[in-house]
């Protein structure tokens, strides 16, 4: 966190590092300590959680509850704590839980066909958060986490999920069609649409896609070129469907979904 | 694969909404049901071309335009290629046709 920084944004770290420092939750081994979620991405609100991402050489013991993850480690402890009218949730990762995590979408998995599942929503999560976090600590830490997972396949990964769940949701929408059943089809259309948008916004590195609730923040900051911010929320919302004529509104969102992902480089 | 009819100038191909289409590492694969297709370079600029409203002959004088052949080989060799794609159902033919031409087949 630089001078230069936004004045938003040094508060929001300050007011995490005080948090942190004034409840005694940096342990001695840290890397780094980071300000995540909505915070972080500027799209807070004021009922908004601090979620804050701590990382150590090695497991934080005696912090209570925690996630269970398929690491080494095999836990994620969680501090939840209020201050300020806020909720604060702390998660300790270690060094080693971050690397597993990065492995698991190394370029090489991507090569040998592996695929995107293979990361659960949680460690989803934890890249992008470090990809768009506010570092309170070890801001060294984070860009060369950041340059890791630019050199992982992990944008490719998403990318090719989100493609492939949009191509599932075609298929349904045009056999739901073809069987006149007009409202499934619409629905799995509007399914369709969302996932190639997912891809879309995952192809320009803006990630975040197991929290819908922040599609349309993501459309609006990524500004794809080739999807304006109108036209996302248009197909987003329904608008011009026409509801004695549902089957022209899916095929023609089905339409741009099959356009659209052409234009995604993988 | 099923027999199909060659396109016409005056043809105006469509894709089909069932056909997938991935752009990898610069590559254009498409697809529809169990068939898969990778396209080269003219291959691609031709598919990316269809728009549902360029007739053959339009995509043609694109295509001529950008490489630099001649008219005529890029209509055979364009008609020849989205014939191919249509018998695996990855386009179809749309719009008018020109009177008397057997090959009209709109969707």
């Amino acid at each position: 966190m630089s001078m230069t920084s936004p004045p938003r944004e040094r508060e929001s770290v300050a007011a995490g590092r005080a948090y942190l420092t004034a409840a005694g939750l940096i342990p001695p081994d840290v890397c780094a300590a980071f300000l995540t979620g909505s915070v972080a991405r500027g799209w807070s609100n004021p009922g908004s959680d601090y979620d804050i991402y701590v990382v150590s050489e090695g497991l934080l013991r005696n912090a209570g509850p925690g996630i269970l993850m398929p690491l080494d480690p095999d836990i994620v402890p969680v501090h939840v704590g209020y201050a300020d009218g806020r909720r604060w949730e702390i998660k300790y990762w270690t060094d080693g839980q971050i690397q597993q995590v990065l492995d698991k979408v190394s370029a090489a998995c991507f090569e040998v066909g592996e695929t995107g599942y293979s990361l659960n929503a949680v460690e989803e999560l934890l890249i992008e958060r470090v990809m768009t976090c506010l570092p309170i600590i070890g801001a060294e830490w984070v860009t060369a986490r950041r340059e890791d997972v630019r050199k992982s396949a992990y944008r490719e990964f998403l990318v090719t999920r989100s493609l492939g769940f949009a191509d599932k949701a075609a298929e349904s929408a045009l056999g739901q069609l073809a069987a006149r059943d007009l409202h499934s089809a619409v629905l799995s259309a509007h399914l369709a649409m969302r996932h190639t948008v997912d891809g879309l916004l995952e192809s320009l590195e803006c990630y975040g896609t197991k929290t819908g609730k922040w599609r349309a923040r993501r459309v609006r900051d990524a500004a794809p070129a080739v999807l304006s911010y109108e036209q996302y929320w248009s197909m987003e919302t329904m608008r011009d469907l026409d509801p004695d004529d549902p089957g022209d509104w899916v095929r023609r969102t089905i339409s741009w979904c099959r356009a659209t992902s052409m234009q995604i480089e993988i | 694969m099923a027999i199909q009819e060659p396109f016409r100038a005056s043809q105006v191909p469509v894709r089909s909404l069932d056909a997938r289409a991935r752009n990898f590492r610069g590559k254009l694969f498409v697809g529809r049901g169990e068939h898969s297709v990778e396209l080269d370079e003219v291959g691609a600029y031709i598919f990316r071309n269809i728009d549902g409203l360029s007739s053959m002959g339009q995509i043609a004088e694109k295509l001529a335009a950008e490489y630099g052949i001649p008219a005529e080989l890029a209509l055979d060799d364009g008609c020849e290629f989205v014939t191919t794609l249509a018998a695996l159902g990855i386009v179809a033919a749309s719009g008018p046709s020109a009177p008397g031409d057997p090959a009209g087949q709109g969707v």
